[in-house]
């Protein structure tokens, strides 16, 4: 049994070319072709498919909103989003709808094939070029968890102003709400980075964060 | 004129200290004086008139009623000076606030004109000056919002624009570039084309893709519209320090997290970190940059900090392009009515804080 494909895409240059690369693939039909979101939602009603090949950017209805209606009714339909979009931002939100599969436009060819075979089976399938910087985000996400409780080794006053200071504050402003001069403040601020080995405001506000020091008001 | 430098001391003392003398007591000083000076020739007159009385006998009743009547005179004289003093003192009283209030900015400061007299021409001359600096300050704070909108303007076209011409680039040239691509793979394919000529030609055009999908990020990055300012930040920050190698510390206010901002604003306050980063960049030859993008309850703040040289701030901005960039932060910041403030000092580092009040009339959307 072939796998029966519906193409949504606004360009459509892009769509024949890419329909006339499929069919010649043994094991897939193109039933259907559309050209924007609603008549997407409405054609994946009416043809009985297995996979849909899906643009992100259309007119009417963008690509992550159809993704979404269409899933909610065929949980078990094979979503595969074929994009421009290389950020991983898209990636992210198009598989935590339920997508299968990601596979960047730049990559049609083999790789188009190989997703559509696995999302017709059920599976996962991720474009090997966006691996890289999710490999990267996911281990530099891991690296920013990594916060230590360093909070005790801080003085009542130093846990005030590293708050002060995760909070945005000028060394002029803190000075003035603890009623200390400037140079204290430095002073404090100088021993808080040193006792919890920050380098920057950055890092400063993160560790505030993790150690619930940070309030905005 | 040669005398004892002490008492000229002195003298010059007691000189400053009468010339600082309220006005009032001034003229109410001088009034009693005359009073008193007229009071005590009446009583030596009236002493020497009694002496002669009572030496011939008349009774002690009538110079104790004179008395009294010489006192009830002083008081009634004493009310009169008073009131001569403020009759003369006030409308300058009131010339003074007046002039004090306009010092403070209150532009509608006016004085009272109490008599026709010289005080009252001086008020009115104030007055007249008051009016046409309130016009003229009208008229400076018109042109300032006239200036403030063409710049919004301006602004608004200008990222229109860029938009525009990043979905061109990215929605149509890319996929067209794309739909050639396809037709190239599925011709080489089937029709049996050498495969290094083909590969070329398929790594030719995805070179071509790359160009053009740098060309639109670098216009306008679709993830701000889609995804928001945090993710753009983080996005663009990630590719500067890939580039530069330079160590880039990012971080927002999360939890909760910074969710969408106005559209408007997201864009400005990405504008002016690219202006930022590109300063640093460019003039610090810092080593480390840090990030931090705070979400308060009615305001942003962001604040890019850096280890590099740093500058003087006060004295002069460098070259141009640099006065020229902070200047353009500063006008990004005004229009949303925040402030950007450049702390620096020669190698310590710099410190650029943007502060934006988030008012009630920019509805600011929940992350989703």
């Amino acid at each position: 049994m072939p796998i029966r494909l519906l193409i949504a895409d606004d360009h459509a240059v892009f769509r024949s070319g890419l329909k006339a690369l499929l069919e010649k693939e043994d094991d897939v039909i193109v039933v259907a072709e559309t050209g924007n979101g609603e008549e997407t939602v409405s054609a994946v009603e009416n043809c009985e498919i297995d996979v849909l090949v899906l643009d992100i950017s259309m007119p009417g209805l963008p690509g992550t909103k159809v993704a979404e209606a269409v899933l909610e009714k065929h949980p078990q339909l094979g979503v595969v989003v074929l994009t421009m979009h290389e950020d991983e931002y898209y990636l992210q939100e198009m598989l935590s709808l339920g997508v299968k599969a990601f596979v960047l436009k730049k990559s049609t060819g083999t790789d188009l094939i190989q997703a559509i075979r696995a999302a017709a089976r059920g599976e996962q399938y991720v474009d090997p070029a966006l691996a890289g910087s999710m490999i990267h985000s996911y281990l530099g996400r891991r690296a920013k968890r990594r916060g230590q409780s360093k909070v005790d080794l801080l003085t009542p006053r130093e846990q005030e102003v590293c708050s002060l200071l995760a909070g945005g504050h000028t060394n002029a402003e803190i000075a003035q709400k603890l009623a200390i001069s400037e140079r204290t403040v430095e002073t404090h601020r100088a021993h808080i980075m040193t006792k919890l080995d920050l380098q920057s405001r950055a890092e400063l506000v993160r560790f505030a964060i993790d150690h619930s020091l940070l309030k905005l008001d | 004129m040669t005398g004892d430098p002490k008492a000229t001391r002195a003298s010059g003392g007691i000189r400053r200290w009468l010339l600082s003398v309220p006005m009032f007591i001034k003229v109410f000083g001088i009034g009693v004086l005359v009073v008193v000076t007229f009071a005590a020739l009446t009583i030596c007159w009236l002493q020497m008139e009694l002496t002669d009385g009572l030496a011939a006998g008349e009774n002690l009743q009538i110079a104790r009623s004179v008395g009294l009547g010489v006192l009830v005179c002083l008081l009634i004289a004493a009310g009169m000076a008073a009131l001569l003093a403020h009759v003369v003192t006030r409308p300058i009283d009131q010339l003074v606030q007046a002039a004090q209030r306009l010092g403070e900015g209150h532009f509608d400061a006016r004085a009272e004109v109490v008599y026709d007299d010289e005080i009252g021409h001086l008020a009115a001359a104030f007055n007249r000056m008051a009016e046409r600096l309130d016009e003229y300050h009208r008229q400076v704070e018109e042109k300032e919002r006239a200036r403030l909108r063409l710049l919004e303007r301006i602004v608004d076209a200008q990222e229109e624009e860029r938009r525009h011409i990043a979905r061109e680039l990215h929605d149509q040239l890319g996929q067209s570039l794309m739909a050639l691509l396809l037709s190239v793979q599925s011709e080489c394919k089937y029709r049996g084309f050498p495969e290094p000529y083909c590969a070329n030609l398929v790594a030719q055009i995805r070179g071509l893709g790359e160009e053009i999908h740098r060309l639109a990020w670098g216009m306008r990055p679709s993830i701000l519209d889609d995804y928001g300012l945090e993710s753009a930040l983080e996005r663009y920050l990630d590719e500067v320090s890939q580039k530069s190698k330079i160590e880039i510390d990012f971080q927002s206010s999360s939890p909760p997290n910074l969710g969408r901002l106005p559209d408007r604003l997201e864009v400005a306050l990405y504008r002016i970190l690219q202006e930022a980063v590109t300063n640093v960049l460019r003039h610090a030859g810092a080593t480390r940059l840090s990030v931090v993008i705070l979400r308060h309850r009615d305001e942003v703040t962001l604040l890019i900090e850096d280890d590099g040289c740093g500058f003087d701030p006060h004295a002069h901005l460098g070259n141009g392009s640099r006065r020229l960039g902070l200047s353009g932060m500063q006008e990004r910041a005004a229009l949303f009515g925040g402030q950007c403030v450049v702390e620096s000092e020669s190698g310590r580092g710099t410190t650029i804080r943007v502060k934006i009040p988030l008012s009630e009339e920019q509805p600011c959307l929940s992350a989703s």
